[in-house]
């Protein structure tokens, strides 16, 4: 009898640590998974602020006054007067990513029917996006992402 | 059947360690020598296993990699100093951390200081003291911040 008992306890405690081992995977699984959305959410947040800022400043030059208003435009306000004026100029943006050592240098290029701008920077691998890092891990040299306003259906 | 989930998370546990600690290296060494060797010698499997390596570096590795860091600019705001002492005491070696700490933040919170003093084993002491103890140091301190955060601006350039 007592033999029967120990036996149903190992398997009582086989079994409650089985299933704790696959919850505890699942709860890593979860972790993870959440952790992967706020890095990419935080690394497109970023991207935008600075596209935002530089496409701005280059288009404001000679509106200065609307420079805040429009930079807060390009991130998703609406203000139709502005919109229209951004279409009429042919304000753009597109971002380019070359590979570099342990990272990759990130150029924004922003541009209107005037003329363009390109402002660069070095980014460790971690703040690159995903879309970056996908193209590098398969073989390729650059990446680029064109920018589309969000009133456009843009990511902003 | 416990024991090989037990074994597959303590391996999967040292392994990402390792892995995260790498990673910007780990995947230099993919773009430039994995990936092309892998289109001139298994062309039918090469598009599977870059997707592999993508789903775990999007996944996995990134997300760690900067949920360390940021863990790390946290607790780098409230630990001002920490530094670990390791010194002979009667025949013994005993290790003193000297932490101070800030429990909020502004420029009039109250700095805590805490000091612990354990017991450590020979075989227990980092490598760097016991080399220091067999040159005759009696004390090896060492800036447990500053370490950290050479660490940490290392794996940003790994």
């Amino acid at each position: 009898m007592r033999g029967l008992l120990w036996a149903l306890a190992q398997e009582c405690a086989r079994t409650t640590l089985t299933l704790l081992a696959w919850c505890a995977m699942g709860v890593a699984y979860v972790w993870l998974d959440s952790l992967g959305e706020r890095a990419k959410a935080d690394t497109e947040r970023a991207l935008d602020a600075w596209g935002a800022h530089e496409l701005a400043d280059f288009v404001c030059t000679r509106r200065v006054s609307n420079r805040a208003r429009v930079e807060a435009v390009l991130l998703g306000a609406r203000d139709a007067e502005l919109e229209a004026w951004l279409d009429e100029i042919g304000a753009g943006a597109d971002l380019t990513w070359e590979r570099r050592d342990h990272g990759a240098l990130e150029s924004l290029r922003v541009f209107s029917r005037d003329g363009h701008r390109t402002v660069a920077r070095e980014r460790p691998w971690d703040e690159l996006p995903s879309e970056a890092r996908a193209a590098f891990l398969r073989g390729d040299a650059t990446a680029s992402v064109p920018w589309q306003a969000p009133w456009r259906g843009g990511a902003a | 059947m416990p024991l090989p989930l037990i074994a597959i998370y303590l391996v999967g546990a040292v392994s990402i360690t390792v892995l995260a600690t790498f990673w910007a290296d780990i995947c230099e060494w993919f773009a430039e020598r994995a990936s092309p060797w892998l289109e001139a010698h298994v062309p039918s499997l090469a598009p599977h296993i870059k997707k592999a390596f993508i789903f775990i570096d999007d996944k996995v590795m990134v997300p760690v990699r900067r949920a360390i860091k940021r863990a790390w600019a946290v607790v780098r705001q409230h630990l001002l100093e920490s530094t670990v002492t390791y010194f002979k005491q009667g025949g013994e070696w005993v290790r003193r951390i000297d932490s101070y700490l800030q429990e909020k933040l502004g420029p009039r919170a109250k700095v805590i200081k805490r000091t612990e003093e354990s017991t450590v084993d020979w075989d227990e002491l980092p490598e760097s003291v016991r080399a220091a103890a067999m040159s005759r140091k009696k004390s090896v301190p060492i800036d447990f911040v500053k370490t950290r955060d050479a660490e940490l601006h290392a794996m940003e350039l790994s």
